[in-house]
């Protein structure tokens, strides 16, 4: 046999242990010209595709939030909405974009049901996502749509393949799909989830995708994709109508909250997102002795528990119309007195008393966009428009339903509490990180975690994949125990906190995109706990 | 201009329209409502505690202008900041277009909107004010016990209501506002309100909680629901306080304008006051027909961008091309006037008019401290919706008709939780940095051309302001109808605006459809106040010395 014909002797001990057919996301990434990090790596790349294209840190964010409704269609899309926090370098100016759907005209609780709230037709508020995302683009933006949209479109038509994530989060929702119009398109045969590895196309979701980059978002509001949801929305017993449609849910500008710590200044989100948690949470946290403060350790943890918690209960008690925020006299979640109180109740040992994606872009000229944007529940309302090929949200779920005095409390045309937060901070007044997360409650939590873990000099991957936990209003606290010490559940326990023990990586404690300025460049990370992947332009 | 000719040649009227104080004004389209403001600031409260006090007192006096169930706008000008405080009333979540007729949306119950004078009003009160709660309400009270005269305009206004009063099945309006329930009472027949009193009372009481998820809530639940109207306890629970926006801002020659920002009007009279601006002030104040054409040519244009161009209230702020508000659009539009009336713009008596001339009312109010309050307020038409909550003596407001109802993509479309479009442009002058006029009118589409000829005569012309309201004025409809006091003009100008191709609507001399304008001045070259009522309406202007 001549050499060429012999077949290679493979040393087994070189091959890795993982399984091959599995796509390994690039979690850290860095990059002279800018950074995109978000929670799927198709995503990811159409970020960097559009930056390499000359398209800013706007058009790069939108570009990938178009892909997120394609390639993670259960957790975003455009039946959802869109929350943006933005920094624009050349006039120096940060603001909060708020893209928040409202709940149709036909609202009303007395003709909803509790099961209506969350699946079905009639869960859903005005679909934001196509008008918010156009918005920026065309305000702060440089490319045309069609270009911005090129990439889902491609994702779409191409498919992409399911995860291991993916296809363990559809067997847990099957219940839920099983039945309803969302089945049609996301089970195999409308009956099991598409196996891992699968490639996964959606011909309808393109050919939405399609109309929108020849005709405008404005099909979607007034046009022949109008029409389309309004006749299936009335098939099917839904609330939406043209007439709902037809009042295009543009964004709202509003400043950011802002907030000192440490040397950074923090810009986040105001109502009705979750910023004024966070700041909260940081003022309560550099305010706590320093034995108190290294989450890593028993006193830290449980000190973190509880801080979480307070905040929470200050949210709970303190619902603000997002309209009404600003004229507010006196903002007590943003008070570094109202935190002193609370962290002296912490160090005295006083007892004191959901699914959206989030993706963070960098350019090269200094502009900055966190975004986090959802159909709230994982796969929304379980109801598609077969020929739209996008699922639509859910949220009249997140809104209250006991109090007619409270702000979110639903009605026509009233827009729901976000947990969102969308943060940028900024060092020696210039913008050096932008993070964000899904994960409902979690999501504040999530970011203070990674946030506290940069300031304590810890690189941006080790910030992201450290070890996190959450603490519900009821006292319970979620956390990746195995990966903490393993004296930590006792001293919450011990504290008077009940203790759950979840996976190393949870998908249940959010999922942080972090993109970080520094003097050389620019470095993305996406967290592991998802599908996410980091990239930049090559330069 | 010459502010000290505008502030010396001010006379005082016997009638009280007209008068001067050493330590602050109030001037409103009643005189029992303006003594209560005056009672106010001799008692210790300021500009914005007077300001709630006239408010309360008009809602009992001049009850078919506004009241309770109606909404309030305003500016308040503190310190150096000036806040544009949008008292907005909203849609109910049941009153979905497709439920609503031309009748309803008029007349009877479900024509309402959530009523938010009393949280506007509490605001205030809560947020400026310095007397308690009670001490505002409290003269109110008194007038609603005690009774005040009917005007002759209240008289023929219940008259022309008589149908929409009585085909109401539950009588409600008219019971309170028609002599024994069926005819119009007579001029100077006084009119005492027991139930309002005793609302009043229990409002001041018990706080603007009752209104919105207390015992009257509960009753206005309860009358709502008896009589099919689609306002509910849950539509009242979300209390309507109002939202402090910023207020525009424009100069005329060397004074600043701030006004009301949408849902109000007030780019409508900066933009025709930035038309004017290009014109000199010497044509403008000399009066001529010519000027007078351009005047009106002004009023027309700038009513026509307003109504091609509604804005979402809380989007507004963010309007990249603000271009009514763009003093080079203005200055193209002031261009664009010629010798003739616009001949793409073709008379047509058809074309939309806003509702009502005689509806609405404002009141002004200054203090020595240097605070100023122009408010306006409203139930929209003439007796609301001519049905009045049971055994709570205020009327509901017909606010559906100031929205759009046919197309959806309107910021104003009829829909839950929807504002309506409002016509009023409460202002206030800056001169030299400080609070100079503040002013306002009701009126709906005169609203502007009333305030924008006001300032005119002051600005270009040096009038007092007594003068400046008094003086004649014109309207022009953006149907190209000009309506103007024939009788008071000199017979040239009006055959002049007829050559140019207007159609002339020829009103009665001092006639309320012409505005009715409520100003008070701080005097800047001499010490004190003056104050004018507008003789269109009455009223009087009063202040503490």
């Amino acid at each position: 046999m001549r050499p060429l014909d012999r077949p290679r002797r493979v040393d087994t001990d070189l091959l890795e242990l993982g399984d091959r057919r599995l796509h390994h996301p690039q979690r850290l990434a860095a990059s002279r010209g800018g950074m995109v990090s978000t929670a799927h790596y198709r995503a990811t790349e159409a970020g960097v595709e559009v930056l390499e294209a000359g398209g800013n840190a706007i058009d790069a964010a939108a570009a990938a939030a178009f892909a997120l409704g394609v390639c993670e269609p259960a957790a975003s899309g455009l039946g959802g909405q869109t929350m943006m926090l933005i920094h624009l370098a050349d006039e120096q100016r940060t603001l909060a974009l708020d893209g928040s759907s409202r709940a149709p005209n036909r609202a009303t609780l007395d003709t909803l049901s509790r099961a209506d709230l969350s699946r079905g037709y009639r869960a859903t508020t005005v679909p934001s996502t196509p008008a918010v995302l156009d918005y920026a683009r065309r305000t702060w933006g440089r490319r045309p749509l069609a270009q911005v949209l090129e990439p889902a479109i491609r994702v779409a038509e191409e498919g992409f393949t399911i995860s291991g994530l993916q296809h363990a989060l559809t067997r847990r929702e099957l219940p839920h799909l099983k039945g309803r119009s969302a089945a049609t398109l996301f089970l195999k045969a409308g009956a099991t989830p598409l196996p891992v590895g699968a490639l996964f196309r959606q011909e309808a979701l393109a050919a939405t995708l399609r109309r929108l980059a020849e005709h405008g978002v404005e099909d979607f509001y007034n046009g022949q994709i109008a029409r389309t949801i309004d006749e299936d929305m009335v098939r099917n017993d839904g609330l939406l109508r043209l007439e709902d449609l037809a009042r295009i849910p543009w964004p709202i500008e509003r400043p950011p909250l802002a907030a000192r710590f440490g040397p950074y200044r923090v810009f986040t989100f105001p109502p009705p997102g979750a910023g004024r948690t966070l700041v909260e949470m940081l003022n309560i946290v550099e305010q706590l002795p320093g034995r108190l403060g290294d989450p890593d350790t028993p006193a830290g943890a449980v000190a973190l528990a509880q801080t979480i918690r307070q905040a929470f209960r200050d949210r709970r008690d303190r619902p603000f119309d997002p309209q009404f925020y600003a004229q507010i006299p006196e903002k007590r979640m943003l008070s570094r007195d109202h935190a002193r109180q609370i962290a002296r109740g912490i160090a005295r040992g006083t007892d004191l008393r959901g699914e959206t994606t989030h993706l963070s872009v960098m350019d090269g000229e200094g502009n900055v966009v966190a975004l986090t944007q959802s159909i709230e529940l994982i796969y929304g309302a379980a109801v598609v428009t077969p020929e739209l090929g996008f699922l639509y949200n859910d949220y009249l779920s997140a809104f209250e339903t006991e109090d007619p005095s409270h702000p979110y409390y639903l009605r026509p045309n009233a827009v729901p509490w976000a947990s969102v937060a969308p943060t940028i901070v900024f060092r020696r007044r210039r913008p050096w990180a932008a993070m964000g997360s899904p994960g409902s409650e979690r999501i504040a939590p999530a970011v203070l975690q990674v946030l506290l873990r940069l300031h304590a000099g810890r690189p941006p991957l080790d910030a992201v994949a450290a070890p996190r936990l959450h603490c519900f209003l009821d006292g319970v606290v979620a956390l990746e125990a195995s990966r903490m010490r393993d004296d930590i559940p006792a001293a919450l326990e011990r504290a008077g906190f009940e203790v759950e023990k979840r996976d190393p990586y949870s998908f249940f404690l959010g999922c942080v995109q972090l993109v970080v300025r520094e003097p050389d460049g620019f470095v993305g990370v996406a967290d592991s706990r998802r599908d996410g992947s980091a990239g930049g332009p090559r330069v | 201009m010459n502010p000290r000719k505008v502030e010396s040649t001010f006379r005082p009227a016997a009638d009280g329209t007209a008068a001067e104080a050493a330590r602050g004004m109030v001037a409103s389209a009643s005189s029992h409502a303006t003594r209560a403001g005056v009672e106010i600031l001799e008692a210790g409260g300021n500009a914005f505690d007077a300001a709630c006090a006239v408010a309360f007192a008009l809602s009992v006096c001049e009850p078919h202008m506004s009241g309770l169930g109606g909404q309030t706008l305003g500016l308040l000008h503190r310190g150096d900041r000036c806040v544009a405080l949008d008292g907005s009333s909203r849609v109910p979540a049941r009153a979905l277009r497709e439920r609503i007729d031309s009748k309803t949306q008029r007349d009877g119950y479900r024509a309402a909107t959530v009523p938010s004078t009393p949280a506007a009003l509490a605001w205030i009160n809560r947020h400026y004010g310095r007397l308690s709660w009670p001490e505002v309400i409290a003269p109110a009270v008194r007038i609603a016990r005690e009774g005040y005269p009917i005007t002759p305009l209240e008289s023929e206004l219940q008259e022309r209501e008589l149908g929409p009063f009585l085909e109401s099945s539950s009588r409600s309006g008219a019971r309170y506002f028609l002599r024994g329930g069926e005819r119009p009472y007579a001029a100077g027949e006084v009119l005492q309100q027991p139930d309002l009193a005793d609302t009043l009372e229990q409002l001041a009481k018990e706080g603007v909680e009752s209104f919105y998820s207390g015992d009257i809530a509960q009753r206005i639940d309860a009358d709502m629901r008896e009589n099919d109207g689609f306002l509910r306890a849950d539509d009242l629970a979300l209390t309507p306080w109002p939202i402090e926006r910023a207020p525009l801002r424009r100069r005329y020659r060397s004074t600043t304008v701030l006004t009301m920002p949408p849902p109000g009007s007030g780019r409508t009279l900066l933009l025709a006051l930035m038309m004017l601006n290009h014109l000199d002030s010497s044509f403008l104040g000399g009066r001529s027909p010519e000027s007078r054409h351009f005047v009106a040519e002004t009023l027309r244009k700038a009513l026509r961008q307003r109504h091609e161009r509604p804005y979402d209230p809380d989007s507004y702020p963010q309007v990249e091309n603000k271009r009514m508000l763009s003093r080079t659009f203005a200055r193209e539009l002031a261009a664009s006037i010629t010798e003739q009336i616009d001949p793409g713009l073709p008379v047509d008596p058809n074309a939309p008019v806003l509702d009502g001339w005689d509806e609405t009312t404002h009141l002004s109010a200054m203090d020595s401290e240097g605070n100023a309050a122009s408010i306006t307020q409203s139930i929209e038409l003439a007796y609301g919706a001519k049905v009045a909550a049971n055994r709570l003596g205020f009327l509901y407001n017909n606010y559906l008709m100031a929205c759009d109802t046919k197309d959806p993509s309107h910021p104003y479309y009829l829909r839950p939780g929807g504002v309506p479009w409002s016509s009023a442009a409460p202002a206030i002058v800056v001169r030299r940095g400080r609070p100079w006029i503040a002013m306002g009118s009701p009126g709906s589409e005169r609203i502007s051309s009333a305030l924008a000829q006001f300032l005119m005569h002051v600005v270009d012309d040096s009038a007092s302001i007594q003068e400046a309201v008094d003086r004649p004025r014109v309207h022009c409809s953006l149907g190209g109808v000009v309506s103007l006091e024939a009788g008071r003009f000199p017979g040239e100008v009006v055959e002049h605006l007829a050559e140019r191709g207007y159609r002339i609507e020829s009103m009665p001399e001092y006639s309320s459809a012409l505005g009715a304008i409520q100003a008070v001045l701080r005097c800047q070259t001499r010490r004190g106040f003056q104050g004018v009522a507008d003789r269109r309406r009455g009223g009087a202007a009063a202040g503490p010395d």
